[in-house]
């Protein structure tokens, strides 16, 4: 079996390993699940890729996902490890007990990873694809972070999510990976909790500054007055 | 970036009058230390999976249960519990 020789392909342009990691990082292979090896070295971003496809190699074998997962989840510790702390740092912990039993408190959903409901988008009819938000991370960057109401008992099938931060396809094959509201629906049946009527999403690309201190301190304001108890945040 | 936001979010409600527990990954822990996040459930999974992997409900209530019950437990600030260790 023959194959073209790239190697004599003088028109295509080189790429430097360098030039190819940081790619994607909203680059030509902008990835939200690899974006880290634009931030690690050449030769730690080299044995990621070359674990990871090996892996791959081994689990069209063995069908053992998991350790496929695990490998990549291992690499994104890694890829993350901080180099120093991020803005901004703070150095007080307002800490606020549980006042009453679960089962008597109200309790609010509010994740970070820009689930909202369809036909709903928090950014308008004609709102981005997750495709074109990755285009926008900058604006996220610097905008205001929008809260979505998500009443109690949206079914699950009718939310989605769209974040230029994480590949929010996940969220949009399964909302409970970042958004558990089926779960705490089922415990409110079970009287384990009790929940409050709305939940809330936003995207977590957003300005800390503002968030800090303008938008955080109002929406607190704004579910205190709902008499909200107890909140359960989710990362993404 | 996110768990940056979820830990000022939490702290902002903590002073509100409202308890947080906060759920992230553990890539991302060290925001959640940096912010002094008064309640965290840390999972082994991948960004952006944080309760658990698609269609995967019983890992998914299995996570929902360790916040509630840290939510209820927790009489400290700083109160963090790492699924991947138990501890």
């Amino acid at each position: 079996m023959s194959e073209p020789d790239d190697h004599d392909d003088v028109t295509a342009e080189p790429i430097s390993f360098e030039a190819f990691r940081r790619s994607f990082y909203y680059g030509d292979h902008a990835d939200m699940q690899f974006k880290y090896l634009a931030r690690m070295s050449d030769e730690d971003a080299a044995d990621v890729i070359a674990e990871v496809l090996q892996t791959v190699g081994e689990v069209v074998d063995t069908g053992d996902v998991d350790r496929l997962r695990q490998v990549v989840t291992d690499a994104q510790i890694r890829g993350y490890e901080p180099d120093e702390p991020a803005a901004p740092t703070v150095e007080d912990a307002p800490f606020t007990p549980l006042s009453t039993p679960l089962v008597d408190a109200r309790l609010a959903l509010l994740s970070a990873g820009g689930v909202f409901v369809q036909g709903d988008d928090p950014m308008g009819p004609d709102g981005p694809t997750q495709d074109q938000a990755l285009d926008l991370i900058q604006e996220f960057l610097r905008g205001k972070a929008t809260l979505s109401e998500i009443p109690a008992d949206t079914s699950v099938d009718a939310l989605t999510a769209r974040h230029p931060g994480y590949d929010a396809r996940t969220a949009q094959r399964d909302p409970q990976t970042v958004f558990p509201l089926g779960h705490l629906r089922a415990l409110a049946d079970e009287g384990r909790v009790r929940l409050a009527d709305t939940h809330y999403a936003f995207t977590g690309a957003t300005s800390q500054r503002r968030l800090e201190k303008q938008t955080a301190p109002a929406w607190a304001e704004h579910m205190a007055a709902r008499e909200v108890d107890a909140v359960f945040l989710v990362a993404t | 970036m996110c768990h940056g936001s979820v830990g000022l979010v939490a702290r902002a409600l903590e002073a509100a009058g409202i308890a947080t527990v906060s759920v992230g990954v553990r890539a991302f822990l060290h925001r959640f230390v940096e912010l002094q996040v008064p309640r965290a459930v840390i999972t082994p999974h991948p960004m952006g999976r944080t309760i658990g992997s698609v269609d995967d409900r019983v890992t998914q209530r299995r996570v929902v249960d360790a916040g509630l019950s840290l939510l209820e437990g927790a009489s400290a600030p700083g109160t963090f519990v790492d699924l991947a260790t138990g501890q």
